[in-house]
This record gives C-alpha cells, sequence and structure tokens, in this order.
C-alpha cells in the first residue's frame, strides 16, 4: 500500500533541475509513493521574498498550503529550499495575526493544517524498502546537505543539525559507501552566484576540497541551487584555486533511481556539467 | 563582509544605526542560519540581519551591495508578474539591469547545451493574476502600518 502526496516541484525543477523532478517522479512510483501535483501551484519566493521583505515571504509560500489544505493531503517536495520556505511559513503563521493577514490577503480560508514533508523525510519512513537492483557497490559518497534542510533546528526538525544522516543512511541501504566528513552542513554561497560569484566560489571551492579529501567519488544533494554552485564552477575553481576537481554531484534522486535499475538517460545524467557516467562506468554502474 | 556577524550584534547594542544599515555584512548574509545554529548566547543572528535589511529597504538607505539587491528585487518581480520564475529570464534582466549583458554567458550556454533549459519563453500559469493581487494587497497592507506607526510617532 503507497502513500499519497500533493507534490509541490518548484520552478527550479522545470528548468535547469529538470533532472531533480524527473528522477524524484521515477523513483517515487517505483516506490509506490504517489505525488500529485499541486494544482495551479507558484513560486515559494525561494531566497528573493525574505531577503526583501517579510511578510511576502510568509504569503507567497502560503498561498500553496491553503492550495494543499484543499487537497487534503501531506505536502511533499525535494527540494531544500522549497521545503525550508514552505516550512518556514507554517511555522510563522502559527501566529494568530500572521494568519488573519494571510487570510485576508489571499482571500480564502485556511487553517494552516498542513504537513510539509521533504522526501529524503518520506524515505526515510521504516515501513519503506527499496527493490534494489543494482547496488551501489564501491561507491563513496559525500552525502551534502546545506543549509536549508537542517536549519533552524526548532522549524526545520529535519535532522541533527550539525551532523545530519538521512541521506547518509539512504545510500549506505543502497549498498554505497558514504564518506564522513565535516562539510556536510556548510553553505555553498546559496542565491549569490549571479550578484557575488566570488562568494560563491570561495565557499563551493571549499566544500568540494573537503568532498576530495575525504576520498569520495561524487557528492549527493538535495538542492538545486547547491547542485549548480557544485557544479556548474569546477572550471572556474581550476582557474582561481588550480585544483582540478572533476567531482560528479548528483541528486539523491539519481543516486536512488540508479540502485532501483534506471538508466543513466532516464535520470538525465547527461544534464550535470560534470559528467558523472564515465566514472560510474567505472564502477559497473552505469 | 565589511564587518562581521559579531560586530552587526555589538554595534548594534552601541547604537551604531547608520553604519549596520549602510553595511554590507546585512545585504551578504544569505541566511545559511549557521551563527544562529551555534551562537553560545543563543542570538538569532540570521533573523536580526534580515530584520536589518528589511529596514534598511524602509528606510530608504542605499544598499552597499547593489547588485545583490538588484538580483532579489528582479527575482520578485517576475514571480509577481508570472507567478513562477524562469531562470533564463532571470539571468538575462539581470544582466540588463547590472549593465553586464554579458555576464555568466558561459553559464547560460552550457545549460543550453545540456538542456538544462528547454524553453525560451517562461510559461504563465492560473495562479499568476492570483499572485499579483497579493503583491498589491501586501504592498497597501505595510503602506498603512508604517503610516499608523509614523503617526504613532508623531503624538
Amino acid at each position: 500500500m503507497g502513500s499519497v502526496y500533493s507534490y509541490y516541484p518548484g520552478c527550479t525543477q522545470l528548468s535547469s533541475a529538470k533532472e531533480f523532478d524527473v528522477s524524484a517522479r521515477l523513483v517515487c512510483r517505483k516506490l509506490g509513493i504517489d505525488l500529485r501535483e499541486l494544482e495551479d501551484w507558484t513560486c515559494c519566493g525561494a531566497s528573493a521574498a525574505h531577503t526583501i521583505d517579510e511578510l511576502l515571504s510568509i504569503v507567497l509560500p502560503a498561498r500553496n498550503l491553503q492550495i494543499a489544505e484543499q487537497e487534503g493531503l501531506p505536502l511533499a517536495t525535494a527540494c531544500a529550499m522549497c521545503y525550508s520556505r514552505l516550512k518556514i511559513a507554517a511555522h510563522e503563521l502559527g501566529d494568530a495575526a500572521k494568519l488573519d493577514q494571510f487570510k485576508e490577503i489571499i482571500g480564502r480560508d485556511f487553517h494552516n493544517t498542513v504537513q510539509v514533508v521533504h522526501l529524503l523525510e518520506i524515505l526515510d519512513s521504516e515501513k519503506m524498502s527499496f527493490p534494489v537492483e543494482k547496488p551501489l557497490q564501491d561507491l563513496k559518497i559525500a552525502c551534502y546537505y546545506g543549509c536549508l534542510l537542517t536549519r533552524p533546528r526548532n522549524i526545520v526538525g529535519f535532522d541533527d543539525e550539525e551532523n545530519p544522516h538521512k541521506m547518509d543512511k539512504l545510500m549506505s541501504s543502497l549498498g554505497a559507501e558514504s564518506v564522513e566528513w565535516g562539510f556536510k552542513t556548510e553553505c555553498c554561497g546559496a542565491s549569490l552566484p549571479f550578484s557575488r560569484p566570488d562568494v560563491v566560489l570561495k565557499l563551493s571551492h571549499r566544500i568540494l576540497y573537503h568532498v576530495r579529501q575525504a576520498g569520495a567519488d561524487c557528492v549527493a544533494v538535495a538542492c538545486p541551487m547547491c547542485h549548480s554552485n557544485l557544479d556548474t564552477r569546477q572550471n572556474e575553481m581550476k582557474a582561481k584555486y588550480k585544483d582540478d576537481f572533476e567531482l560528479p554531484v548528483l541528486y539523491f534522486t539519481q543516486l536512488l533511481g540508479l540502485a532501483l535499475g534506471f538508466s543513466a538517460h532516464e535520470l538525465g545524467l547527461e544534464k550535470h556539467f560534470v559528467d558523472p557516467r564515465p566514472m560510474l562506468k567505472s564502477k559497473e554502474l552505469a | 563582509m565589511d564587518i562581521t556577524p559579531r560586530q552587526v550584534m555589538r554595534a548594534i547594542q552601541m547604537g551604531l544605526k547608520d553604519n549596520v544599515l549602510s553595511s554590507s555584512a546585512i545585504w551578504v548574509c544569505v541566511s545559511c542560519q549557521t551563527c544562529s545554529a551555534r551562537c553560545p548566547l543563543e542570538i538569532d543572528i540570521a533573523r536580526v540581519m534580515e530584520t536589518l535589511r528589511h529596514q534598511a529597504i524602509r528606510e530608504k538607505v542605499k544598499p552597499a551591495e547593489k547588485h545583490i539587491e538588484t538580483f532579489q528585487r528582479i527575482f520578485l518581480g517576475l514571480v509577481e508578474s508570472r507567478g513562477r520564475v524562469h531562470e533564463l529570464e532571470l539571468g538575462l534582466r539581470y544582466n540588463l539591469a547590472s549593465k553586464d549583458p554579458f555576464a555568466n554567458s558561459s553559464l547560460a550556454g552550457g545549460m543550453l547545451r545540456k538542456r538544462k533549459i528547454t524553453s525560451i519563453r517562461p510559461s504563465r500559469v492560473k495562479g499568476a493574476s492570483e499572485v499579483k493581487e497579493m503583491f498589491r494587497r501586501v504592498r497597501s497592507l505595510e503602506a498603512r502600518t508604517e503610516l499608523q506607526e509614523s503617526r504613532e510617532k508623531h503624538q
């Protein structure tokens, strides 16, 4: 018996992180997790709303919570950024005055009863079993959680704030080796790649440096922003820091998909700037 | 960052409002929340930084990091007009606004080559008009609150 969720893809999953959405839907279908795309969803406001305006940072994600409440299902997302904004909005609307304000703005009724879950939380359930067709043996993975899944602890409550393990546990159960390393929750530079690329380059370089030190073959992520910062700038890192990482960065859903028997092409592995296929082929995984 | 988060907290205690609101620190902070999670005095530093940014905007202080503010405003503008954000449009509009039309062009080229960006045209969703109306209501609500606050101040 599978579980049913309203599904919030998020804007990035429609374009630069298309492979995240595609692989999430594929693995969920195979695992009996029924994701029903939220009707007429709109942007959660991402990093922009809370940078500029507090009220917008609540009402933009809350519009989607309101639709999910009408649909009567828990709201699932795979994007760490959307997850964070939806969770924070639900938390803020615990305040009665803010809830009234939101209802006035949206012009519809809302009781703030929606449960927001990240796909990693669903996969972490004890009832979950993975019909692994191709164990990820000999694959060393550095699981990178970034900021948004784990902080603030009192609101997202996703995992241990300093040393989360949900993704590591998942990768281990697929036969991979998840490496111990100290940069699981350090920031990659988030939404600054356009406006302060120097900051992104410095922070993301530091993270990949430690991935390499830990001896990992690749990085697993749950956030399209982290993915883009770590994957698309390795050429620039080579030019600036003389570190030629060539480290593939994959969404956790793609690694899960590989283990469940989907092909590299079905999972969109060719879309990454650093092509993970040669490394995976050398381990007979792609 | 021109001043560190710790210095921002200290400056607030000392009442150095102008220094804080015109700092680059409040804009470079991306709310990664690491400082809030680790502060031994349990100060929610990220939240304070955010509040300072909002205050700087309200008081029309010239942002020390013009590009960061521009990027976030363009992003929000797209949400307001379309309901969702289309990354190619975001990049193009940002480049035009920051007068650097070819910035990140190798990145955009790679995205197109890898077929990460497949549609050139942004889609418009049904909910877009409702989102636009929400922006309008948020603005009018905030204007009302501001007016009320300034009246109370002058009484």
